[in-house]
């Protein structure tokens, strides 16, 4: 055992209804770079069922992007939806830099629950960041986790996001 | 355009507004993407989606009511396309429109809902345009994805396994702090080998195997990498684990011993550096002169390493000498030493007038100079011979140049053709005035009545032979021409550049009968405690070979100290990372080019030859990779087996193989990528796989372009240790005057 887990309140006084974000979140970050064309980014929330994005340079996170700017940017007629009767290979040029937002919500993976949630109304944000304290993402905190830990609370069990 | 009947999703569950989020929170999950409707009185008026629960997790959902965080829904006709549905949403604040058909007679006319289409639908038809469809994951630990990763030509043959695609790819998409990063993993002197490298990575790398077609720039852009980070004023720390209460003493602070001294000290271990110069580097900061590269670069990554917490002793030798340290002393008082010592002293040939005052060695002339001084008995404007043909004596003659010389001849035993100096030190030599005269071997120093050297007479060669593999001479066919007219050069200095000679530390060092230590490649001598690598073992080699060396030998003493090496690792995060690779279809319309050098005019003083390349031309070399890391990810859901890609692909890489039917195997690959089956086989079912040679590929993404059911993408994954934090260091502009100007 580490001395980081020896000093794991987790350990000391185990919450179940306000764990620590380690054990809720999403273990795994999807990602963009700044780089990222908005489709590709599209496709990115698609498969993974986020409305939100980190965006990263060299692993260190520098904000995120929404998924209701692509869908303006759809309207405006800057990305298009596949099969449209727009001429073919259509390249968006709108980057994930250009309709960038920040501050990234970054949380340490020892944060608790309750005050990431209260962090994330703040903020109005559907997403956080979870890091490590080594200064990199380790996973996410979404809608997704947050409803799985609710609804095992409601039930009286543990989550299972 | 797409209507939206094509894309509609089925209505699904509903709920009441006056329903809580408590109650629909299970029915909110398992629709998920797709919002719950919300329906009173038979008519769809809103929809609740998960993104109400982060805004209502401040109360209990027991009491908020679904009516109360719901969102308008639009009603949009099926043949509407999704467009429109955007704009709604967009105007509305929904994230979802609702789908509806006519319904009823001319005179009853009405609509009825059919099904729901959500943002995540419209995201996912933008996202179906895409090309490169690879996740951007990253993911805790070191995970097996259950595809193979192929290692790259150019990887595999570096000696300290450089990821060389991964940070070159990351410099053609403008990434260049991650390039730096990707390179600091493996080489703590990238600012060194990205100038000085023999680069056995070009020599095999997949760009250079096709006719007519040459290698990547991989040196350089890694110089250029580091150039950028270093303009930038960027620093690493390193994080250290737990101290081990183990100490290990390294004996040499050259590349291998600080290598090695890296590796134990960021595991923990209480490291001792000893050097007997009076600033580390070894061969480095003494026998490299300044314009070969920028002296300040090196030693800013010399503190880095420093920085870590390594106890440095210089001006202390290790030998048999009065007031040296003697390796039995260290043995006593460390767990382990690391010798690595190198081969420092220069060897002159003991020809008749070799002990003349003007007669010096290479690696001496050499160490003089690196402290900013001029070697005895130099003086400008005399004539000057170096003995040797290798990269120290084109160091030698060129430092000559530069601090005066005026007339500077090279003189070796190997035919012009077959020098082992790099062809590019000897033509940059040239330009700046060197002579040469080669096939001789020296016989004798002249010298004046008060001793001083007037001339060294060489006498002519046969041919030589040469070992196909090393490339080295075969000393025994090195035959003087009988009888031949001697070659006598006038010169007033003599520069012996002709070999290296190990120093022997002592006992109880095991040595060869070459004179050099005996240990294997793991750097064990068969001494308890005792480890050595490096060139005194290997003999003269290339700096990227004693980095290697410092690596194994530190990875040799870690086990022979009892250390779990997968539990090592524990207190670093480890991550895998999947993620896309750089698309370089358009690399064929360029051609490799090499850094620019100063003019020959600007030449005569000890400043950089070699200059970076712009932003511009870094990206157009790096773009040139061949990305051969790259994995084919093929979907197996989604495969049918068409064969399509094998049919398209240009270097016949890819071999489609389906159960019973008779398809040529010609790509010679054995790695599988995808195992696939549908239908029943009996009933015209398929079952097969799909096999690539990774030799062949040069990832062209042909077979992306032309898979008809979008199922193969190019991705990357990379297996990261974190060891290393980058910061930026302002003060490190002040200190040093270039980083300021860059």
């Amino acid at each position: 055992m580490t001395d980081i887990e020896r000093l794991d309140p987790d350990r000391l006084a185990p919450d179940a209804a306000n764990p620590a974000v380690r054990s809720v979140m999403r273990e795994e970050v999807v990602f963009c770079l700044p780089s990222t064309t908005i489709d590709a980014v599209a496709k990115l929330m698609a498969d993974n069922d986020l409305t939100e994005l980190p965006v990263l340079i060299d692993r260190r996170p520098v904000g995120y992007v929404e998924a209701r700017d692509i869908v303006e940017r759809l309207v405006e007629g800057r990305v298009v939806v596949a099969g449209s009767d727009v001429v073919r290979p259509f390249v968006t040029e709108v980057t994930a830099s250009d309709i960038l937002h920040t501050p990234p919500l970054l949380v340490d993976e020892k944060d608790r629950l309750l005050d990431v949630l209260a962090s994330m109304r703040r903020q109005e944000r559907q997403s956080a960041l979870v890091m490590h304290e080594d200064e990199r993402p380790v996973g996410m905190i979404t809608a997704r986790e947050v409803a799985a830990h609710l609804a095992a609370q409601l039930q009286g069990a543990p989550a299972n996001a | 355009m797409p209507d939206l009947d094509r894309i509609a999703a089925p209505l699904g569950a509903e709920c009441d507004p006056d329903d809580t989020l408590a109650d629909v929170l299970d029915l909110l999950r398992g629709q998920h993407p797709l919002p719950l409707n919300v329906v009173h009185r038979g008519i769809v008026v809103g929809t609740v989606g998960l993104d109400a629960v982060i805004p209502a997790s401040g109360r209990d959902l027991g009491t908020v009511r679904v009516g109360d965080v719901m969102r308008p829904v639009p009603e949009l006709d099926a043949g509407e396309s999704v467009e429109l549905a955007a704009r709604r949403m967009v105007e509305t604040g929904a994230s979802a429109v609702v789908v509806t058909e006519p319904e009823g007679g001319l005179f009853s006319r009405s609509t009825r809902a059919v099904g729901v289409v959500s943002q995540a639908q419209v995201l996912a038809e933008i996202g179906r345009n895409v090309v490169d469809k690879a996740p951007m994951k990253m993911l805790i630990g070191h995970r097996d994805l259950g595809f193979n990763v192929p290692v790259s030509p150019c990887q595999r043959n570096c000696p300290i396994k450089q990821d060389i695609a991964t940070y070159i790819d990351y410099v053609s998409q403008g990434r260049y702090v991650d390039s730096w990063m990707v390179i600091h993993e493996t080489n703590p002197f990238p600012s060194m080998l990205g100038r000085l490298c023999n680069h056995p990575c070009e020599t095999d790398c997949k760009r250079g195997w096709d006719p007519g077609e040459d290698p990547v720039t991989i040196r350089s852009i890694k110089r250029f990498s580091t150039d950028f980070a270093f303009k930038q004023g960027l620093w690493i720390d390193y994080k250290i684990a737990p101290p081990k209460g183990k100490s290990v003493a390294v004996v040499g602070a050259g590349p291998a011993g600080l290598t090695a001294a890296l590796d134990l000290r960021v595991q923990g271990y209480e490291v001792h550096l000893f050097e007997r110069e009076s600033k580390v580097g070894g061969l480095l900061s003494t026998s490299i002169p300044p314009f070969r590269f920028d002296h300040k670069q090196l030693q800013w990554e010399l503190d880095m390493i420093l920085n870590t917490g390594i106890e440095v002793h210089t001006d202390t030798n290790v030998g048999v000498d009065e007031g040296d340290v003697t390796l039995d002393s260290l043995l006593a008082e460390h767990d382990a030493v690391f010798v690595s010592i190198g081969m420092m002293k220069g060897r002159i040939l003991p020809v008749p007038g070799s002990d003349a005052p003007q007669v010096i060695d290479a690696m001496r002339f050499l160490r003089i100079i690196s402290y900013d001084r001029i070697p005895e008995h130099f003086e400008p404007g005399k004539r000057v011979v170096c003995v040797g043909g290798g990269a120290i004596a084109t160091d030698a003659v060129q430092s000559s140049i530069k601090l005066g010389a005026k007339d500077v001849w090279m003189c070796a035993i190997e035919p012009e053709d077959k020098l082992p100096a790099f062809g590019n030190e000897l033509h940059e030599a040239r330009e700046i005035g060197l002579k040469m005269s080669t096939g001789i071997i020296v016989k004798e120093i002249h010298t004046d009545s008060d001793g001083n050297v007037t001339a060294v007479s060489f006498a002519p060669l046969h041919d030589l032979e040469f070992d196909p593999l090393s490339g080295k001479v075969i000393f025994a066919s090195v035959k003087e021409i009988e009888g031949a007219e001697r070659v006598t050069i006038p010169c007033d200095y003599v520069i012996f550049a002709s070999g290296q000679i190990m120093e022997n530390p002592g006992e109880p060092m095991p040595l060869t009968p070459r004179g050099l230590i005996a240990a294997d490649r793991g750097g064990h001598t068969g001494v308890d405690r005792l480890f050595a690598g490096g060139d005194c073992v290997q003999g003269p080699s290339f700096i990227v070979d004693a980095v290697g060396w410092g690596h194994r030998v530190a990875r040799s003493i870690r086990e022979y100290l009892g250390e779990d090496m997968e539990a090592a690792a524990d207190f670093r995060l480890r991550q895998t990372i999947v993620e896309r690779t750089d698309d370089h279809r358009q690399s064929e319309y360029f051609a490799r080019t090499e850094p620019p050098i100063l003019e020959a005019a600007k030449r005569y003083d000890m400043s950089e030859v070699e200059q970076s390349w712009s932003d511009r031309e870094a990206i157009v070399q790096a773009i040139r990779c061949f990305q051969c890391d790259s994995v084919h990810h093929y979907d197996a859901s989604v495969c049918v087996l068409c064969g399509a890609c094998d049919d398209v692909c240009p270097e016949k890489a890819i071999d489609v193989v389906v159960f019973g039917e008779d398809r040529e195997r010609a790509s010679g690959g054995d790695t599988v990528v995808c195992q696939t089956s549908g239908g029943d086989p009996v009933a015209g079912g398929y079952e097969g796989e799909i096999y690539i040679n990774y030799d062949r590929c040069t990832n062209c993404r042909i077979c992306e372009d032309h898979c008809p059911v979008n199922c193969i993408t190019f991705e990357r994954v990379r297996y990261v240790d974190d060891t290393m934090r980058v910061r930026e260091l302002p003060e490190l502009k002040k200190v040093l005057p270039m980083a300021a100007a860059g």
